[in-house]
């Protein structure tokens, strides 16, 4: 049998050419054929961490104390603490993916390094990484979701909207640490980043008790971070009560100001990294 | 009498149902550079890790610098150098970090480890790079510098398994005169190595390797004139060119490329092909080398 | 002439010190963690709880879970030279097997690894202890006790963490480590007292290593030392010598083949 090949007459590129988009979707859908190997740790930090505080903290610690003597504004100190931790979680992922995994892909085994190789810009390079920490971030928050529905925490149908909140939680301290992280050459700032950085947020993100009952200062503190908004949209959207329309559109705007901020400097802490 | 740095009889390792090395003798003199050539998997390594008393004996006689590897290991190891064939630098510590913190392990004082540091950071050329980071280094000053680590106690033997491996022409020249330099001190050398110009460049002895047990053994020279002629004439015909080189009466080896004819008279031998109508593609007429060898006792090349 | 069974781990620790040298402030900063833990939580969710009895005694919230998080952070500091860097030199960057063709036995550089551990968690204890004394959370003389007791649930952890690090196949892995010192943190009674759990899952809490530090940290604390106190002790020293015996035996079998 013979088989004549004849050239290829014509570039898989559509009617209008190569789209402009058309990397960064490759790119996630690279990131996501690797996600066999990641999806345990997704779970894990996403979704099994905060289920180990809801239960030591939310029904363990929660049984000691009076949640409507206390004026949390719920029954018990599970309905408190439960949805919080889904925004604290979110946002200890977002960091964490943003560390020593981000600086691997970046210098040490040059996964984004052949990325760049490809027409995918250094720009959408940074955009496809947040997303995709995002992305892990969403299905970390959908299974803890399905957690809390299974600890009777969950109250209005508007809780369907808390992961969303939780993704943006994780994309704007993805997008600023892995700025960062793109602006170091090594990783001898990650530990102290962990430790004086996100535990302290972690602790006085709200996520626990009111943080009005923190000195005035360490209150303001807490709420220029990111987490303390994403802490409040969580509780409001899955407690259904507690959150106006006005204050949600104030939460999301400054979770999209940091993300932005965040890209913007990825953006070019990325270039940089991978122009050298 | 200083006894033999090196001597093994019937030594044999054996990884479960797998035979690494299968009964093999050897014995150094102490001052001489020995190499031990094979392609990967014929036992050179597990050999290196007997001798430097990390791999225990299997079954067979080891003696290193006069002792036994199992009960005199750390008094072996004192008086041992060891070049793995992946550098195992401590990549949290500078170059002279390294050296002198594996000096300490030896026994050495501060102040002498940080003299010995500093004499082997100059005799490696790396005096330059004392404050980097290891990180930070070319393949081949890895390399230097584990060279230079293995030598801070002043070793009798030095080991070096794979030295030059990965690296550029020119990395490697460098790294040989300085272990010629070794040799010249009187330091016994025993390198693995599937290089044959690298065999043939530093070792005064060498045996060969394959699956485990010893092929041949002698100085360079000698097992070139032993196993193979002179010169080696290497031909290429066009393909659909049918032509039965093992006609000639001379030894041939037929590889998936080319063929390679043995003969004492390299140009002659082509003449006479041309003569007789076959003239081929390509030709190369090389003197005969350790490679040759290898090819002629095992039937395989060493790098594939 | 020092011994070699000193003077070869005394080394190993000289290594670590040297290629901590340039990193003080990771050290530095890992001894706010049990701080903040202390303020962020205790202080806090103090206000909500209110106060506790102990042994008929009223106490503080805080005055509680402050021994807790000692022992906690015992085991956490423990837990991450003994895991994450332990693995680093098995498996990455292979320095135990440099250390291996030097004089040093595998007994010398596990001594070594384990006395770095203890001296890094030791100075945390103190640190913290320090601070427990400046909030008046420590009420008994018991307390000098403290760093003692922290180093010996840094040294039972050190030896599971190293034994069961030597098991790890990839970076992945180590989410199975948080899988197990993240409940033992937040379940071992380091936040709430034994007996929130109903009476079946006592025994089972009972069990876990880390219940016993905090008890026992709690007990130096608030001076209500009895004979669970030896208990405690004699249940860590078992686990300590126990694992320390098989972590030399796995060493072997993965660096002297």
């Amino acid at each position: 049998m013979t088989a004549t090949a004849s050239p290829p007459t014509r570039r898989e590129t559509g009617p209008d050419g190569p789209s402009r988009l058309g990397p960064l979707v490759h790119f996630l859908e690279h990131q996501f054929l690797r996600f066999r190997t990641t999806f345990r740790g997704t779970v894990v930090s996403g979704a099994v961490g905060p289920l180990f505080y809801l239960l030591g903290l939310g029904l363990g610690l929660g049984s000691q104390i009076d949640a409507v003597d206390a004026g949390l504004g719920t029954n018990d100190y599970l309905d408190y603490v439960g949805p919080g931790l889904m925004a604290a979680a979110a946002m200890q992922l977002g960091a964490s993916e943003s560390l020593w995994q981000t600086a691997a892909q970046l210098r040490w085994r040059g996964t984004y390094i052949s990325v760049t190789a490809t027409p995918l810009t250094t720009g959408q390079l940074f955009t496809g990484h947040v997303l995709w920490i995002g992305f892990r971030a969403l299905v970390g928050a959908v299974i803890y979701l399905l957690v809390l529905l299974g600890f009777g925490v969950v109250k209005a149908p508007t809780a369907l909207l808390a992961p969303l909140a939780a993704t943006a939680t994780a994309m704007a301290f993805g997008a600023m640490i892995s700025a960062w992280t793109g602006y170091v050459k090594n990783d001898q700032s990650f530990p102290v980043i962990l430790r004086l950085g996100i535990i302290p947020l972690y602790l006085f993100s709200g996520a626990f008790y009111p943080i009005e009952q923190l000195p005035q200062a360490l209150t303001w503190l807490s709420r220029l971070t990111p987490v303390w908004h994403g802490v409040q949209l969580c509780r409001g959207t899955i407690l259904g009560e507690g959150l106006t329309v006005g204050a949600a559109i104030g939460h999301s705007a400054v979770l999209a100001g940091f993300i932005t901020i965040g890209l913007v400097a990825g953006r070019r802490t990325f270039t940089k990294a991978l122009g050298s | 009498m200083i006894p033999k740095p090196v001597v093994a009889s019937d030594l044999t390792k054996r990884f479960d149902s797998f035979t690494a090395v299968n009964g093999i003798d050897l014995e150094l003199e102490p001052g001489e550079s020995f190499a031990m050539l094979g392609p990967n998997g014929a036992g050179k390594s597990s050999t290196m890790k007997m001798i430097s008393t990390v791999s225990p004996v299997t079954s067979g006689e080891l003696k290193v610098l006069g002792g036994d590897p199992q009960a005199d290991g750390p008094a072996i190891r004192a008086r041992l150098g060891v070049v793995p064939q992946e550098d195992n630098l401590d990549e949290a510590l500078t170059l002279r970090e390294n050296l002198m913190v594996y000096a300490r392990y030896f026994g050495l004082s501060w102040s002498a480890a940080g003299r010995k540091a500093d004499e082997l950071l100059g005799f490696t050329r790396l005096e330059d790079r004392a404050k980097d980071q290891v990180v930070s280094l070319s393949g081949g000053m890895k390399r230097r510098l584990t060279i230079a680590r293995a030598l801070v106690n002043e070793p009798d033997l030095v080991l070096l398994d794979e030295p030059t491996t990965g690296l550029d022409p020119q990395a490697r020249h460098l790294l040989w005169e300085r272990l010629y330099q070794l040799k010249e001190r009187g330091v016994t050398l025993l390198l693995t190595t599937h290089y044959m110009d690298e065999a043939e460049q530093l070792a005064d002895r060498l045996v060969v390797m394959d699956q485990g047990k010893i092929v041949a053994e002698g100085s360079p020279a000698n097992l070139i004139t032993q196993h193979v002629t002179k010169e080696v004439l290497e031909v290429r015909f066009a393909s659909g060119h049918e032509f039965d080189v093992t006609g000639l009466g001379l030894r041939t080896e037929p590889l998936a490329d080319r063929t390679l004819i043995y003969t004492d008279d390299g140009e002659g031998t082509l003449a006479k092909l041309v003569n007789d109508g076959h003239t081929p593609a390509s030709s190369l007429v090389r003197r005969a080398s350790l490679e040759d060898v290898f090819l002629a006792l095992t039937g395989r090349t060493l790098v594939e | 002439m020092m011994l070699a069974a000193v003077a070869y781990p005394y080394r190993v620790v000289e290594r670590n010190v040297v290629s901590y040298r340039r990193l003080w402030l990771v050290l530095v900063s890992a001894m706010f963690e049990p701080v903040f833990f202390l303020f962020g939580l205790g202080v806090g969710l103090g206000q909500l709880v209110g106060d506790l009895e102990w042994y008929g005694e009223p106490i503080s919230y805080a005055q509680f879970v402050a021994p807790g998080l000692l022992a906690s952070s015992a085991m956490n500091g423990a837990i991450f030279d003994m895991t994450f860097n332990f693995y680093y030199k098995l498996k990455e960057s292979r320095t135990f097997d440099a250390m291996l063709v030097t004089p040093l036995s595998i007994s010398h550089v596990m001594d070594g690894e384990m006395a770095w551990a203890m001296i890094r968690g030791g100075f945390y204890s103190v640190t913290f202890l320090g601070v427990m004394l400046a909030f008046g959370l420590v009420t008994s003389w018991w307390a000098v006790l403290m760093p003692l007791a922290a180093l010996l649930v840094g040294i039972a952890f050190a030896a599971m963490g190293s034994y069961g690090t030597t098991f790890a196949r990839n970076w992945q892995d180590f989410d199975i480590l948080f899988l197990i010192t993240q409940p033992l943190f937040l379940l071992s009674t380091t936040f709430f007292q034994l007996e929130v759990y109903p009476s079946w899952a006592r025994p089972i809490v009972q069990l876990t290593p880390l219940y016993h530090g905090v008890d026992l940290m709690r007990d130096l604390a608030l001076g209500s030392v009895d004979g669970s106190a030896l208990g405690h002790v004699a249940y860590l020293v078992a686990v300590t010598v126990i694992a320390r015996a098989m972590v030399n035996r796995r060493m072997a079998r993965l660096l002297l083949t």
